[in-house]
């Protein structure tokens, strides 16, 4: 065997593979570089009400004034689309990018529900029916470069992402983007929300090194708009504490909030008063003085 | 992945990519260009697959990827949704459109 080691030899016989893997990353992160605030939402486990923080949360900041953007992460089980009242769009491309959906309140969104033509149909690739495990993962992450980089997004002070549900996506979505400012956790208080969002928080900390806004508790209570009271739901110990992070917002359910996400109807737009918008623009509120505070330092 | 010559210590150069076939096996020709030396890789279709999904051309690409490629060249009735030319081919956009 030859004394040649694998960095000794140059090139890879012709197909540039690392240029190519290059320029696509050129691609990204010029294309979020327009961005002000990379803004990941996360679970780690379903059922907690995430998505429909994102999209309130993007709905609060357009309200605001801001320029917001919404890509869902969640390419298997896209739901903004859906809350933010844009399902149907078929993105078209121009020459600087793919235009995006823009919903009543002028937020820019991507999604793979787009390119799934019936309501039922699941996420599928062309290639061999068997052991698809061996390669899917790098076909979604590649698209999910793709959804980020070639979407004209233009200039957006925020752009918030939905990420999917468990901690391996949360890794994946962190790799592939290259840049994720900040991460918000939502949470629902229970012992197994508590169990599972707990595995994401130590791996944004511990192995992504990624900064943590703090977490979202989202449907401890219940608002009843009959009564306008508080009523427990999932109250439990406290999860802030138990991970060590700033408690944002305590969001109570509001059976409306619902009604609104079904229809793609804008519920903090409706109901600015309702204890649920308000906690959500706490969440707004402390997001925004963290980028002014940086804006100013 | 890298080939040497092992008479010659020259690395492998690509000399032609092709022998796609429909079971998704793929070929690659490497030529050592010192000596003339040449072998024949051949993929199976999970190995072929693994390369499409990286987003890469075997043999380099000339022409920058279409916007959203992967979706509309890899994603199952993607090509109404999109203004692309999702081929028909369940591995195209695996070699370089100029070849
Ligand atoms: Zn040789």
């Amino acid at each position: 065997m030859p004394e040649l080691k694998y960095k000794d030899i140059v090139g890879d016989g012709g197909s540039h593979v690392l240029d190519q893997v290059e320029a696509q990353q050129d691609r990204l992160s010029q294309r979020l570089s327009r961005v002000g605030c990379i803004l990941g939402i996360m679970s780690g486990k379903g059922g907690v009400g995430k998505s429909t923080v994102t999209a309130n949360l993007a709905r609060i900041l357009a309200i605001r004034g801001k320029s917001v953007g919404v890509l869902d992460a969640d390419l298997n089980g896209p739901s903004m689309a859906k809350l933010l009242g844009v399902r149907g769009h078929k993105p078209d491309v121009s020459e600087k990018g793919v235009v995006p959906a823009l919903s009543k309140d002028g937020i820019r969104i991507m999604s793979m529900d787009f390119f799934l033509d019936a309501d039922e149909d699941p996420l599928q690739w062309q290639g061999p029916t068997s052991d698809q495990h061996v390669w899917r993962g790098l076909l979604e992450a590649n698209t999910l470069r793709e959804l980020a980089a070639d979407t004209d997004w233009g200039e957006l002070d925020v752009l918030l992402i939905d990420l999917p549900p468990g901690s391996d996506r949360l890794t994946m979505v962190c790799d592939t983007l290259k840049r994720m400012d900040h991460l918000i956790a939502v949470g629902i208080g229970s012992d197994l929300s508590q169990l599972i969002v707990g595995k994401s928080v130590t791996l944004a900390r511990r192995v992504l090194e990624q900064p943590l806004l703090g977490i979202v508790y989202n449907m401890r209570h219940y608002f009843d708009p009959a009564t306008k009271r508080l009523m427990p739901l999932f109250l439990s110990e406290d999860e802030a504490k138990l991970h060590q992070l700033t408690m944002l917002a305590d969001i109570p359910f509001d059976p409306r909030l619902l009604s609104c996400g079904d229809q793609g109807r804008s519920f903090p737009e409706e109901y600015p008063h309702s204890p649920t918008s308000v906690a959500l623009n706490a969440v707004a509120d402390q997001l925004l003085n963290k980028l002014a505070a940086k804006e100013i330092s | 992945m890298k080939f040497v010559c092992s008479e010659c210590t020259e690395p492998m150069k690509l000399d032609k990519a092709g022998g796609l076939e429909e079971d998704g096996t793929f070929s690659v020709r490497f030529a050592c260009p010192s000596c003339d030396w040449g072998f024949v890789m051949w993929t199976n279709p999970q190995e072929t697959q693994m390369v499409r999904s990286l987003g890469v051309k075997i043999g380099g690409n000339t022409v920058p990827s279409a916007p959203l490629e992967t979706i509309r060249t890899h994603m199952h009735g993607s090509t109404s949704a999109t203004t692309g030319s999702g081929g028909k081919c369940p591995f195209s956009g695996l070699m370089d459109p100029q070849d």
